[in-house]
């Protein structure tokens, strides 16, 4: 079964997501901010990383692109509460983005589609 | 137009009169020796005459009358002048002498005189230039006296020879005229000028408070945003769970049909105010791409048609407009909140009609939306862009339309216009540019980076 890290710095946010996705089938981890995820992600190996954008310390996006750099095999997802769409990082364009409040059937659906064995494969196969 | 002719006539009261009168005695004869000063407002009037000799009087009087004092600042003088026809019987006075009344009958005038004194007095305290021409025409002595009530001085004797000046005056007096009409085309320049900056601090001021409210808007966005998501997230788990249970203890029942069905509008109607309100602070960062407004419009009107159920007529005008640059799901949103603004104007009167029109205009492209409804007055044509400011009744509006109008059009680096009066309809002009200054996206932290000039507001016919 996929592996999920959920990274936000609010708890209830954190748990609310967890107890969804566990209902679903995954796997999942949280972690309350940056620091905590990127050890996490030796000791846990997710598949694929949630995180909230605004945090304390380093951001979402910031923490996603060294996600993409030290685990390119490792999904990413970025969930916020005040965009549209994932703010620009450089050297990270393509970086997938669901909005605050997330519709639960919607956002399973999504993280379905991006670890399908198919796509999973297909990232792997482009990033390694 | 001659520089500010006005300040010589309204600052008339600043004056000052002297006079003296002296007795030269010749061998046969006695002359009147008369000097005279005045000066009004930077103007020096100097007189110097001999009674009983006609032409130096006429010479004299055409000197006085030459001078750019004329007729009008007689007439305003707080120093009393008038033109006596016999001892203390005046034909003519100005508004000092008007004044004077009371030191006049101590000079022992008649009583006729002190009569038409009174009824000038209270009421028309200045005599016509007619009256000072005809008087003048008639004869007399000009008469002056000082505020202070002093010994009146007897200036300049006035005649049938005195026609020439008579003719002096009537130039002069066109001259003044002309003057004067400078002066009140002035004053109006100058009312007008003061109306416009005063509108423009007004539109300002608003600006500044839209701002504020657009950071508070966006802040509180995000704050609400989080809560909101694990609230709606648990309810609607547990609302899927419980619904999905085989069987169910009546109490729960109700839970399933009514109460979390209930909790989980309320979460989405909540969702969706706090979605307006990022809208309003220019939160998206949408990429800009080419869009058709017209079709944005026809978009609009299908979602409207629903929404007004046929209430009104919905009319659409559109002319030939160019390709825009813009976030044409924000462009659509606000065309649907002004029409349906303009709907609910309505207020379910017959013969409600809404008119969409798209035009040219230069090197911008406007889109009007008209209605034939309520109206608005000032105060409210003042708070319209205001988040939550709603003249419907509780319930039936967030108030967040119109700033989600405002939002999008400063976004797009254009502006609205708004003209309405109770009673008169109201039409809401959005003006957008062809070719869009660059708007740089807003951070992901609010911030007050307003446009100053997005928004003017003006009332029918000014």
């Amino acid at each position: 079964m996929a592996r999920i890290l959920v990274v936000d710095d609010d708890p209830l946010v954190g748990k609310a997501l967890s107890r969804l996705l566990r209902r679903e089938g995954f796997e999942v981890a949280i972690a309350s901010d940056a620091a905590q995820a990127l050890v996490m992600l030796d000791g846990f190996t997710p598949d694929l990383v949630l995180s909230d954008h605004r945090m304390p310390g380093m951001t979402g996006a910031e923490l996603l692109a060294l996600v993409r750099r030290r685990h390119p095999g490792v999904l990413r997802l970025l969930i916020s509460g005040d965009a549209e769409r994932a703010p620009s990082v450089a050297g990270d364009p393509d970086l997938e983005f669901v909005a605050k409040p997330w519709d639960g059937p919607a956002l399973v659906a999504r993280l379905r589609g991006m670890l399908s064995p198919y796509d999973a494969f297909g990232e792997r196969e482009v990033t390694l | 137009m001659s520089p500010k002719p006005a300040s010589r006539i309204e600052a008339a009261s600043g004056q000052a009169w002297a006079g003296c009168l002296g007795r030269a005695a010749g061998s046969n004869s006695v002359s009147w020796l008369h000097l005279g000063f005045a000066a009004i407002d930077g103007l020096i009037l100097l007189q110097v005459g001999l009674e009983r000799r006609l032409e130096a009087a006429a010479i004299l009087t055409a000197v006085f009358l030459a001078t750019p004092l004329s007729n009008e600042l007689i007439n305003r003088s707080l120093a009393s002048i008038g033109i006596e026809i016999a001892e203390a019987v005046r034909v003519a006075w100005n508004l000092g002498d008007a004044l004077l009344v009371g030191h006049l009958t101590g000079w022992g005038m008649g009583a006729g005189a002190y009569l038409l004194l009174l009824i000038v007095g209270s009421g028309v305290l200045l005599t016509p230039s007619s009256l000072w021409r005809g008087a003048v025409l008639w004869g007399g002595t000009l008469v002056v006296a000082a505020l202070d009530g002093g010994t009146p001085i007897r200036w300049l004797p006035l005649g049938a020879g005195t026609a020439a000046a008579f003719f002096l005056i009537r130039d002069q007096s066109k001259v003044i005229a002309q003057m004067l009409d400078e002066a009140v085309a002035g004053r109006g320049e100058i009312e007008r000028a003061r109306r416009e900056l005063g509108a423009i601090h007004d539109a300002a001021v608003r600006q500044e408070k839209l701002a504020a409210l657009g950071m508070l808007a966006a802040g509180i966005a995000h704050e609400i945003n989080n809560p909101m998501s694990f609230v709606g997230s648990n309810v609607s788990l547990l609302h899927r769970e419980l619904k999905a249970l085989p069987t169910l203890p009546e109490p729960l029942r109700e839970w399933v049909d009514e109460i979390l069905p209930e909790t989980l509008d309320g979460i989405r109607r909540v969702n969706s105010i706090v979605a307006d309100l990022r809208r309003f602070a220019r939160n998206d960062r949408a990429e800009m791409e080419p869009f058709d407004l017209n079709e944005e419009v026809e978009a609009a009107l299908r979602i409207a048609r629903l929404q007004v159920k046929g209430s009104c007529a919905l009319v659409r005008d559109l002319g030939p407009v160019p390709q825009l640059l813009g976030r044409p799901r924000q462009i659509s949103q606000m065309l649907l909140n002004l029409i349906v603004n303009a709907a609910h104007a309505l207020h379910g009167r017959d013969r409600g009609i809404v008119t969409v029109i798209t035009r040219r205009a230069g090197d911008e492209v406007l889109v009007a939306v008209r209605d034939n409804g309520v109206g608005m007055d000032e105060s409210t044509r003042a708070r319209l862009f205001e988040p939550f400011f709603t003249t419907k009744p509780v319930g039936e509006g967030t108030g967040l339309g119109l700033a989600v109008v405002h939002g999008v059009v400063a976004d797009h680096g254009g502006r609205i216009e708004v003209e309405s009066a109770p009673g008169a309809g109201s039409c809401f002009t959005v003006r957008l540019p062809c070719q869009p200054t660059h708007v740089p996206a807003p951070e992901s932290r609010p911030t007050g980076t307003w446009r100053l000039d997005a928004i003017q507001i003006r009332a029918a016919g000014a």
